[in-house]
């Protein structure tokens, strides 16, 4: 009996002895910690390109990054329709609970935005990763959060602001006024641009951020503050750097991975047998296809003659004895080897620095006619007729207007942050829009969210 | 009264005195040794020869500190003792030494008095001598000579008792010649034999079938329904037979008070929702109880995350790509023919045991043993058909012409005549202008019209002596679905399990092992029912794709586009090996306490192949080939070491066992994706691909508890049973890891009590019993402590493999708790031909472990944490079985069970700055919907109109559902379920019936098409035609149009109360006929018996919902079908 009872005691004493060392597991094979990723320059760099590589490929998705914004801020404005039935980015209907926005603008959006925040404090942290690494990494960290806040803010207005990836100091948030959200983004930038090389030695192509990529997108940002002076300034430092950057003559070349127009380029995933997303979704398979978006009859019109962009970046389909024309930016609608793409999503280019800076100038008294030299630099290549220099500033400011919505068409939603900033969205868009509300120039945050975060406020117009 | 202890001066003690001191001891030994349990210390080792009674009596004093009294008068005619004691109980001893001398004893308090015998006149005179006292010797047996170990044989008269030891023996000494032994053993019929010196004795007990007394099994052992202090809901494998189902959760649905089981789709493979006693987190976990199959815990870690609360857990399929079934039940492995009987543990008494993981109730699932006795063949073929119950009523094409047309004239008055939006062309009008507008499919018959055939065969083989039994198992089970197109499912299993005990009975070896493969074929099905009615055919004159006939000529991409049928020449198939097998090692150190040892370990393998052939896409994209290809382990190993002590204590049986528990499970999901095939005639092979990517999810996790049971049971009429746990996850960050769980459950098995013996006649068993305890859960991912990088998903970026977050991180979660509670009575009335249970729980589970959700903001959609919403589920459960009838020719009985939960969100701290806030409300139940309220088309606009509730002159939703339109709350919980079963018998011919009723808010079907009437290439149920047309119009279905705007149908069905209906139904899941040919005649031919029977499930359903079907609510999916299969069995 008294054995009996020692058996007992001893089992429970030997299990619960063990008992720490039962529940104990090796980390899992096919992830590494966060200490590990920024243990060494290698994995730090491979958790940077993991940003690049996520805005471009989106698990072989649309996002903001990878033409979503083209397609739909597109069709939000007066550039493109999609074929069939209306979708609701056209007839600018959108509702709070609409799947598009929150799964290409707002998530992808802000989870790059959270790896970078990651990233920078994964690099803060880290001691063993070399002093050039780290200030390369930390620039583009900040590149790709300001240009992920840019897009946010240009759809949405007032948006959360977030800095950390420590989701206890952040699920509460409210919207941050967007004055403050641009302070930000111009800060990471000025930091971008002081972090980051003024070459491209690291990748063989313009595929990651460098200083030129910071300035540039730091000259929009300006314009779009209306900061002339710094606009002005900063589009100057990009222009004058000629070695590195020109504009092509042959617009065919412009946005082939190879174009010295370039300052940053998104290298396309070679996940599918698709190029870019616009090229996949504009070109139409078969000269008798019906096309699945096509320019607006407004857009077409407003192309003058003559202009060679017409001919380089336009292309159409006859279908259903009716002619339509799309973007045909993108050449390549799909790998014609696979894994061989001549093309990138083009993020930065050198014209629209021209534009900047015609605009800022336009609105310097003075400098109207340096912005129109701007503007004929751009026109010259398209073998359009130059403007006159001796326009005035209304006049230069519209002709600003007319030349980015050609140059810029079917980009990045040029246009319709144009339109908004420029408070012409409510003139322009009712008159071909029976739908247009003024509220529909901010898209909905996401209904999802707003039932997460009681703190985040829906934009007018939405519920 | 005076005392004199072992004084050896004379005491003159009258005769009554003693008598009086005789009874009070008596009295006082009942209480104080209830009280006291006599344990230990009080046992008498001794042997010798011919020795003194008094030198006796004071090495007894010696050995266990009791005192004597007595006068010394009453060793003058003693006898000398010869004895050979061993840990013997000092009663015992006591009569031993007393054997044959003319003295009586009693023990009061560690006071023995010893008195001289007084001769009771009447009983001599009639003859025989029932004052002798006698030892009594036997042995135990079941019905197949196997000994039972610890069976408890009582004397009634005096109510002592003992215990059996290994080999079944016992032996009781000092009994009263022509006493009644009462011989019990959990499972068995209470024996009862009349005791009259024929000694040894020889005990056969049959076992029970009674609902009271048959073997229910429990966490690590075996109890019945009188004995049970928790809620233990069986279903025994007679019922499970009936029913021509592949998963055996099927065959339980609606049979178990409590339980809630509904399948996520019609594949026979897909995954289940399973919930015991209602929702009890906030979370989206899937609230899956713990599967135990022969004591082997079915684990596997949720690697994938696609675990969810309404969908299941998507079981061994852990690649992240779940297939057309959106994973495979854990359990279609499992062969609903090798099961004995599948209980469902409930409460804390139950399930407290299981400690971390018996939050959401453990389901322990027993396969067939074999039996001792003549080696028996059994051969059960069946054979049936599949059919859909019913479908939707859909427009025809003219009707759906008209309706097209319409919405065009509608759009065109309310927007004007706008080119391509208004006006219909081969853009938005391909439905009208391209295709031929004369032409009618029925899509749902063409997709589901199938018959789907389902062929059962099942052999057994089983028998053995009484040392030695098996049973070895085969069985194929092939289903083909209603699909006209093609899939089935395929399960083919062997299974064994020996039983083996050494020649001393002491070592006891039991191996169960069931081996299956299963295989479902079947392809990704469009949503049939909405496609318009005169869409051309799915295959063009070559058999291929039809894309060229949507298109047209013209080459319309959008009309192409919308081509759903692409899945149908996209094969999957899922392959799956699965072994679970279980060794148990029992040894008997000495009489009631074992070593036992319990190994398992379980495999599941199963390998996904789908293909998206070159053919199956449109040309017109120039399309290349891709095959995916998923490979998921799951390797379990369990290793339970147990110490069981059972023995008599006073009038009550203590049982105890202490045990530990080791276990590790590794899962492994890997996807392999091939992609840029140009060829199809390469796509089988992955090597082939131009090119491959690949994707892993992979989970350790450990386990590690120790555990302890102890129950005392006072004479089968006062019951303790109390559990403990120390638990260990490695799913917890370091030192949060370990958790304490313990319940304490009581019985009073009040018909036991003289006084309603003797006045509650008709009462033949009656029961209170209360539980309570705690329970937690670990049911979240592996690592989620972890903040961590991989590679898993991302595409490499300038030739390098990238690293991206895979989780937000929180080290602070910990364990979940359940606190439940519970208290019930059973009643057994008329003989027990009635018996009635009722059950009142409330289960309250705070510090929920819960995928917390966070705002995409953050980074990531959840975190894994603790949230501090506090959920109650409070409910009664009826059950009663009631045999009506039981003749000799005919039997009749009916069973019934009803379940009424009732579910609150009963508090959470800051609730406003929770995620919750939007989809919660705290004191209502947690499976609310927040709804506007429907008031109809407005006659003017022909749109739908909702209620102002805040009189603000606009419709809004505000998600803090402060002041908003909003705020019609639906509880999406039944009300109430259960199930009615009635079983008839007359001579050879048995007929069993049973339904399932549920009462239950659901998705409305008419409102779920999810484009609004009017739009393109949307066909709609034949209701939609009282529409709205003119101003003045009275109506409740608005006016067609192509271009929905909020106030049309796209807030119908999801903003307004509108979109939700009753969905209540009774349905006739199963009926089953059976006729046994006469034994006479087929032993003529060697048989032992033979029967034909007839099974048919969901033969019927009375609902007012108008779906096809009110479980399967979403408006397209593949609808449930009936089956009805007849067959034989032959038993040799």
């Amino acid at each position: 009996m008294k054995a009996a009872i020692y058996f007992f005691i001893t089992v429970l004493f030997i299990l619960s002895q063990s008992c720490n060392k039962l529940v104990q597991v090796p980390n899992p094979i096919n992830t590494i910690t966060t200490s590990q990723t920024f243990g060494n320059d290698d994995n730090a760099t491979a958790a940077i390109l993991g940003i690049y590589g996520y805005m471009s490929w989106n698990y072989n998705s649309l996002s903001f990054s990878n033409g979503a914004t083209t397609i739909y801020a597109g069709q939000s404005s007066d550039e493109l329709k999609s074929f069939g039935a209306a979708s609701p980015f056209q007839t600018n209907t959108l509702l709070a609970n609409n799947n598009l926005v929150k799964g290409y603008f707002w998530k992808p959006t802000y989870y790059a935005i959270d790896m970078a925040n990651a990233a920078i404090e994964g690099l803060q942290a880290s001691s063993s990763v070399s002093k050039s690494v780290k200030d390369q990494l930390t620039g583009e960290a900040k590149f790709l959060r300001a240009f992920s806040y840019f897009y946010l803010t240009n759809f949405f207005g007032d948006v959360p602001l977030i800095l950390t990836s420590d989701w206890n100091k952040t699920a509460l948030l409210p919207r941050t006024p967007q004055k403050e959200v641009y302070n930000q983004i111009v800060k990471d930038l000025q930091d971008a641009q002081s972090l980051l090389p003024s070459d491209y030695a690291i990748a063989t192509e313009r595929t990651r951020a460098n200083k030129w990529a910071a300035t540039a997108l730091l000259a929009r940002v300006y314009l779009y503050t209306e900061d002339w002076t710094n606009a002005e300034l900063q589009a100057t430092s990009v222009i004058n750097n000629s070695s590195a950057f020109y504009l092509e003559m042959d617009l065919k070349n412009v946005f082939s991975k190879t174009s010295n127009e370039t300052l940053l380029q998104l290298q396309v995933a070679d996940a599918s047998p698709r190029a870019t997303f616009e090229g996949q979704q504009f070109i139409a398979p078969t000269v008798t296809s019906s096309p699945r978006y096509y320019i607006t009859p407004q857009l077409k019109q407003s192309f003058e003659d003559p202009d060679n962009r017409k001919g380089a970046w336009l292309d159409s389909t006859k279908f259903g004895g009716t002619v339509y024309y799309y973007p045909h930016k993108y050449t390549v609608r799909q790998q014609l080897t696979p894994g061989i793409i001549p093309e990138y999503y083009v993020l930065l280019r050198l014209a629209e620095q021209y534009l900047i800076r015609a605009e800022a100038r336009a609105h310097q008294q003075g400098k109207i006619s340096d912005a129109i030299n701007d503007l004929n630099i751009i026109r010259e290549r398209a073998a359009a007729n130059p403007l006159s220099t001796s326009l005035d500033q209304s006049q230069a400011l519209i002709a600003v207007a007319q030349e980015r919505r050609i140059e810029l068409f079917a980009e990045w939603g040029h246009r319709w942050f144009d339109l908004n900033r420029t408070g012409l969205a409510d003139s322009t868009l009712s008159a071909i829009k029976p739908q247009w509300k003024t509220t529909a120039k901010l898209y909905p945050i996401p209904e999802s969210e707003l039932s997460i975060d009681n703190n985040l406020k829906q934009n007018p117009g939405y519920f | 009264m005076c005392r004199h202890f072992d004084s050896k001066s004379t005491v003159k003690v009258s005769q009554q005195l003693l008598r009086a001191m005789k009874l009070t001891s008596l009295l006082l030994v009942t209480v104080y040794m209830n009280v006291w349990a006599t344990g230990f210390g009080q046992k008498v080792t001794l042997s010798g020869k011919d020795l003194p009674l008094e030198k006796v009596f004071s090495m007894i004093k010696k050995q266990t500190g009791y005192a004597f009294f007595y006068d010394y008068s009453i060793f003058q005619d003693t006898k000398p003792v010869t004895l050979n004691l061993k840990d013997a109980e000092i009663e015992d001893a006591m009569r031993v030494c007393l054997w044959d001398q003319d003295l009586d004893f009693s023990i009061t308090n560690k006071t023995i008095s010893v008195v001289k015998k007084m001769v009771k006149k009447a009983e001599t005179a009639r003859g025989g001598d029932p004052e002798k006292t006698i030892k009594a010797q036997g042995t135990v047996l079941a019905e197949g000579g196997q000994p039972l170990s610890g069976a408890t044989v009582t004397i009634k008269q005096t109510k002592r008792s003992t215990l059996t030891n290994a080999k079944g023996e016992f032996e009781l000494i000092g009994i009263p010649n022509k006493a009644v032994l009462v011989i019990t053993y959990i499972g068995y019929n209470t024996q009862q034999i009349t005791f009259d010196e024929k000694t040894p004795i020889q005990v056969r007990l049959t076992a029970a079938v009674n609902q009271l007394d048959e073997a229910v099994v429990q966490a690590y052992g075996t109890t019945s329904q009188r004995l049970i202090t928790g809620n233990i809901g069986k279903v025994t494998s007679s019922e499970i037979e009936r029913q021509p189902v592949m998963n055996p959760l099927m065959a339980i649905q609606g049979k178990v008070a409590g339980l809630d089981i509904s399948q996520t789709s019609g594949f026979a493979s897909a995954p289940f929702k399973v919930e015991l006693r209602g929702r009890s987190t906030v979370g989206d976990f899937s609230a899956d109880p713990l599967f135990v199959i022969d004591g082997v815990p079915l684990s596997f870690a949720d690697v994938s995350g696609q675990s969810n609360y309404s969908g299941g857990s998507s079981g061994f399929l852990q690649t992240g790509f779940g297939g057309p079934a959106n994973g495979q039940s854990p359990l279609f492995g499992i062969n609903p023919a090798d099961i004995e009987s599948i209980e469902v543990l409930k409460d804390a008494d139950a399930t407290s045991i299981y400690g971390s993981r018996g939050a959401n109730g453990v389901i322990l699932i027993s396969t067939k043993k074999g039996k001792a006795g003549k080696t028996k063949f059994n051969l059960h073929l069946q054979q049936g058909i599949e059919k859909v119950t019913r479908f939707y009523k859909m427009l025809d094409t003219k009707q759906y012409v008209i309706m097209r047309n319409e919405a065009f004239k509608n759009d065109q008055m309310t927007y004007g005549a706008i080119p391509g939006v208004t006006i219909p062309d081969e853009g938005n009008a391909y439905d009208l202008v391209l295709w031929d507008t004369t032409k009618y499919t029925d899509w749902q018959k063409a997709l589901w019209g199938g018959q789907g055939k389902t062929t059962d065969i099942q052999t057994g083989l089983s028998g053995g002596d009484s040392r030695t039994t098996f049973r070895l198992g085969a069985g194929y089970n092939r289903t083909t679905n209603i699909l006209s197109v093609s899939g089935s499912d395929q399960r083919a299993t062997v299974s064994m399990n020996i039983t083996h005990r050494s020649v001393n009975q002491r070592l006891n070896i039991g191996m169960t092992a069931a081996y299956s493969y299963t295989q479902s074929d079947m392809i990704f099905l469009p949503g049939a029912v909405n496609f318009a009615p005169n869409a051309p055919a799915i295959y063009d004159s070559t058999g291929k794709p039809n894309f060229t006939g949507w298109g047209g000529n013209t080459n319309n991409l959008d009309a192409r586009g919308a081509y759903p049928f692409s899945g149908l020449f996209q094969p999957y198939v899922s392959k799956t090996n699965f072994l679970n097998s279980n060794l148990v090692l029992s040894y008997q150190l000495m009489k009631g306490l074992s070593l036992v040892t319990s190994f398992g370990y379980n495999t599941a393998n199963a390998n996904q192949q789908q293909f998206n052939p070159i053919i199956s896409l449109d040309p017109a994209s120039k399309p290349t080939g891709t095959s995916n290809w998923g490979y998921n382990s799951n390797k379990n190993w369990i290793i339970e070491p147990q110490l069981t002590y059972n023995s008599v204590i006073a009038r009550g049986k203590l049982s105890a066992l202490v045990g530990g528990s080791a276990q590790q499970t590794n899962t492994d999901g890997l996807l392999i994706t091939g992609s840029n095939y140009t060829s199809d005639n390469l796509i089988k092979s992955v090597t082939a691909a131009p090119k491959v990517t690949s994707r892993e999810n992979y989970g350790e996790y450990k386990y590690s508890a120790v555990f302890g049971r102890i129950t005392y049971n006072w004479d089968n009429k006062y019951i303790v049973n109390l559990n403990a746990r120390r638990d260990g996850s490695s799913r917890f960050g370091p030192n949060k890891q370990f958790g304490n769980f313990g319940s304490v459950g009581v019985a009073w098995v009040f018909s036991e009590e003289p006084w309603v013996k003797d006045h509650l006649t008709v009462l033949s068993f009656g029961k209170l019993r209360a539980s309570y305890g705690t329970t937690g859960s670990d049911a979240i991912g592996d690592y989620q402590y972890l903040s961590r990088y991989s590679s898993n998903n991302g595409q490499p970026y300038n030739g390098i493999s990238v690293l991206v977050p895979t989780q937000a991180s929180n080290t602070e979660f910990q364990w979940q708790v359940n606190k439940k509670l519970e208290a019930a009575v059973n009643l057994g009335l008329f003989k027990d031909q009635i018996n009635v249970q009722v059950a009142y729980y409330r289960n309250r589970c705070g510090n929920q472990l819960v995928g917390y959700p966070l705002p995409l903001f953050t980074g990531f959609p959840n975190v894994t944490a603790n949230s501090p919403a506090l959920v109650q589920n409070d409910g009664w459960e009826f059950t009663g079985l009631a045999k009506v009838f039981n003749g000799k020719k005919f039997s009749f009985s009916v069973d019934f069970n009803l379940s009424i939960n009732r579910n609150k969100l009963v508090s959470y701290p800051d609730f406003n700055l929770s995620p919750y806030v939007g989809t919660f409300i705290v004191g209502k139940p947690l499976n609310i919907v927040r709804r506007l309220h429907f008031i109809g088309v407005d006659p003017q606009t022909g749109q739908y109109a909702f209620y102002d509730k805040n009189h603000d002159g606009i419709i809004t939703i505000d998600y803090s559902g402060k002041n908003s339109d909003d705020t019609y709350v639906l509880d999406m919980s039944p009300k109430f379920f259960g199930g009615l079963g009635v079983n008839m018998g007359y001579e050879s011919f048995q007929l069993s019936l049973f339904f399932n009723f549920k009462k239950q808010i659901g998705f409305n079907a008419i409102s779920q098409g999810v484009n609004p009437p009017g739009y393109i290439n949307t066909n709609q149920r034949i209701d939609v035609l009282s529409r709205w047309q003119k101003p003045q119009d009275i109506t409740n279905v608005a006016r067609f149009t192509t271009q929905p705007t909020l106030f049309d149908a796209s807030y119908f069905p999801y903003g307004s109360d509108a979109g939700r209906t009753d969905a209540s139904y009774i349905r006739l899941s199963n009926l089953s006929l059976s006729y046994n040919l006469p034994v006479n005649y087929i032993r003529k031919i060697n048989m032992e018996s033979c029967s034909i029977f007839l099974h048919m499930n969901n033969l019927f359903i009375i609902t007012r919902y108008k779906g096809i079907d009110p479980e399967t609510q979403t408006f397209g999916a593949m609808p449930p079908s009936k089956t009805i299969v007849a067959g034989l069995s032959f038993g040799f």
